[in-house]
């Protein structure tokens, strides 16, 4: 009798709690791909769309797009992480541009101004009457 | 000699740049207060026109409005809950009463959503706690975020 019931217990429950299992699997690695940088927003639709198919029993189909979350958010992931650290280096770049050109002007400023004036401005005279 | 005032002006600008771009780059995310939104509407899609005399088993409409304003993507799952008057609410502690529905949902950040839902009370009773408690998922469960709503209700056995 005990078996019997046990069995009833693990058909009732145990798919239940494989669904569950896999949609925290797929949250997670959808925040790990947000974290990352990546644009989430189709992968939590599909989660949400999951989540409504598990609530109607469809757990299948709802298991199907489980795994393409999962898969697809670690490959946004890892683009993601790519594109970081290429904006990374080009933030790096175009600070050390800003602060350069700054340190550039302030040392030298004066003398390629007056260059720079002094070539537009050939003839040019001042105070000649 | 260039002009003391244009040349400062110019490395102050440039150093603007340079901080404004290290912010971008590193701080844009930052989110100062995150906090969730729960709420729940009536039938009508509006604050109000709730339900407060039912029968038992009677099926009623109302709409839960969820909001992620946490900084980032969040699964919320938010339990319906029926107590009594004489069992508080707690800011801190998950509402110790039978569960009668949770519904989930991922939300990314800065959005909502509004979702219909369908419920009974099974048991009769005055002034019945219908308690919707929010949670999410977090550390591998999800745990008690601190937010709630109630609505009272009076349930009657069926004639």
């Amino acid at each position: 009798m005990r078996c019997i019931v046990a069995l009833i217990f693990m058909c009732l429950f145990v798919p239940c709690v494989f669904g569950q299992v896999g949609l925290d699997e797929a949250f997670l690695a959808v925040r790990e791909a947000e974290a990352a940088g990546a644009d989430v927003g189709g992968l939590v639709d599909d989660l949400n769309h999951a989540i409504e198919l598990y609530e109607a029993g469809d757990t299948d189909e709802a298991g199907v797009i489980v795994e393409g979350v999962i898969v697809r958010a670690d490959m946004l992931q890892v683009r993601a992480e790519r594109q970081g650290l290429t904006d990374g280096i080009v933030a790096v770049l175009v600070t050390g541009l800003f602060v350069g050109a700054a340190v550039v002007i302030w040392l030298k400023g004066d003398r390629w101004f007056w260059r720079l004036w002094g070539y537009t401005k050939r003839g040019f005279v001042v105070g000649r009457r | 000699m260039i002009d003391e005032d244009l040349r400062t002006v110019l490395v102050g600008l440039l150093l603007v740049l340079a901080g404004f771009t290290v912010f971008q780059a590193f701080f844009a995310d930052r989110v100062v207060e995150p906090f969730s939104e729960l709420g729940i509407l009536g039938p009508e899609m509006k604050i109000g026109d709730y339900p407060r005399e039912l029968e038992v088993g009677e099926s009623f409409d109302l709409y839960l409005y969820l909001g992620n304003h946490m900084g980032s993507v969040q699964y919320y799952r938010v339990y319906v809950k029926l107590g009594s008057r004489e069992l508080n609410v707690s800011d801190t502690e998950p509402y110790p009463a039978p569960v009668l529905a949770s519904y989930d949902a991922v939300l990314v950040d800065e959005s909502n959503s509004t979702m219909p839902i369908t419920l009974s009370v099974p048991e009769s009773g005055v002034n019945l706690r219908l308690v919707f408690e929010m949670h999410r998922f977090s550390d591998g469960g999800f745990v008690y975020h601190e937010r709630w709503n109630q609505l009272w209700l009076n349930v009657t056995e069926t004639g």
